[in-house]
């Protein structure tokens, strides 16, 4: 009796090169530490506790393919051909959703529609210019990383999709990749989504680090009170989505999920507002985070570019989180002290996680301060700048 | 100037003049919504 046809997952780790074994090894406890960190709260749990079952069971369940072949029977990410598409869709069972709704940024859009209804657009409309001017700053990292990505041996199209890991859009770096790097995808995505979820534990650090704490106590005093009306909200959700989608048709997608959520919100048709809330969003979520785990497969990620790709996905990450801050100590000294600079890091577009940050830290320094309005403001220009500058990118590469 | 200075500074420089250009559509948009809708309020009230 053969052991090692019994106990595949096992015997796979005897065949396959130490390399791979070792990778599998660590992804197998990272994802253990993934669920743990995400039942703690330290991590953000609706991604992390899918994503973290999802890499441990990816990298423990290969088998023997063939004779000369391993993998899973949950997805293969890299298949491209039709033929073979059609084949492991009748046999890998998380393919269906990986090629119907990841792969085409399908389930991006409705994360996006979600975060549209459970958004309120006042402060945005009511403070514009404040808003954008902080989510330009936070641009830093796409910019910055463009050049080092350059230098370090990736082409412009490649590198401008690692860059725009700055913007902190998952469905924007999706998108990106699709257009200029369709190579890299794979890795490109993993990376984005996995710093996107890391936002959530590691700005909260940036954020003490480079503003003090009575600085981070400001309650911001408005001279004027904005009583914006849902109907108002409506009409400018239309309107604008319409003109941002004349001007940015690559982004065209993404705006339009935006602001359909935030229109089903103002219009107040409750059924929509929660089957979208709590069966589209959750739902999305939930499979974003599954996905992103079992694509942490060993062979997929051991690209050579990938090691790069972490790297310069980290620096895109902190230099726009930097940015943010300096955006926000900008409009601190322009408003004549009557600003919480914490509020910049919101202008990094991982909505609403970086909005909560900003506010959870704010509330730690001042439990009577609340800038959740005002960070959600610069969260969703943040959105708009990742976007003009995910156009731009397009624009200038395509034409070269 | 080589291609890995001069997009990224067409990126920054153009996506700052963009971005002032929304932030003036969004002001002047709201402006206009908030003016029809002061003046549907009066026609009803007439």
């Amino acid at each position: 009796m053969n052991l090692s046809n019994m106990f595949q997952g096992i015997a796979t780790f005897f065949v396959e090169e130490p390399a791979v074994a070792l990778l599998r090894a660590f992804l197998i406890l990272l994802g253990i530490l993934l669920v743990y960190l995400g039942s703690k709260g330290t991590l953000e749990p609706l991604i992390m506790i899918p994503m973290g079952f999802g890499m441990s069971a990816v990298n423990s369940g290969v088998l023997f393919l063939s004779e000369n072949k391993m993998g899973t029977l949950f997805m293969d990410p890299l298949e491209t051909t039709t033929e073979g598409l059609m084949n492991i869709l009748q046999i890998d069972f998380l393919q269906p959703i990986y090629t119907f709704t990841f792969s085409n940024g399908l389930i991006a859009c409705i994360v996006f529609m979600g975060i549209g209804v459970i958004t309120d657009i006042g402060y945005l409309i009511a403070y514009p210019f404040t808003s954008m001017f902080i989510a330009m700053f936070a641009e830093l990292g796409t910019v910055l990383t463009f050049p080092i990505a350059r230098l370090l041996g990736f082409t412009n199209g490649e590198a401008a999709a690692v860059s725009i890991i700055g913007g902190a859009d998952g469905p924007m770096v999706l998108f990106t990749s699709l257009k200029l790097a369709p190579n890299l995808f794979v890795p490109i995505t993993i990376v984005a989504y996995l710093y996107l979820s890391l936002t959530y534990g590691g700005y909260p650090y940036l954020i003490r680090l480079l503003i003090p704490k009575d600085l981070r106590a400001i309650a911001v005093k408005t001279s004027k009170t904005h009583n914006i009306k849902p109907k108002e909200k409506l009409i400018f959700a239309v309107v604008i989505n319409t003109v941002l989608c004349l001007i940015f048709p690559v982004a065209a997608p993404l705006f339009f999920s935006f602001f359909l959520g935030i229109a089903i919100r103002e219009s107040g048709i409750t059924q929509y507002v929660q089957l979208i809330e709590n069966v589209f969003l959750y739902g999305a979520t939930f499979f974003l985070g599954l996905m992103l785990g079992v694509l942490c497969e060993a062979s997929t990620l051991l690209n050579p570019k990938i090691l790069l790709l972490l790297i310069l996905g980290m620096l895109a990450l902190l230099f726009s989180g930097i940015g943010g801050i300096l955006g926000g100590y900008v409009v601190y000294f322009l408003n004549n002290k009557n600003f919480n600079p914490v509020i910049g890091i919101a202008g990094v577009s991982c909505v609403p996680t970086t909005a909560k940050v900003a506010q959870k830290e704010v509330h730690k320094a001042n439990k009577n301060s609340f800038v959740l309005q005002y960070a959600l403001g610069a969260n969703i220009c943040g959105v708009i700048t990742t976007a003009i500058l995910t156009g731009l990118y397009i624009t200038l590469i395509s034409v070269r | 100037m080589p291609d890995y200075i001069a997009i990224p500074l067409q990126v920054l420089g153009w996506g700052f003049v963009i971005s002032l250009l929304i932030a003036f559509l969004i002001k002047g948009l709201h402006a206009v919504i908030r003016y029809f809708t002061k003046e549907e309020k009066k026609n009803v009230a007439e």
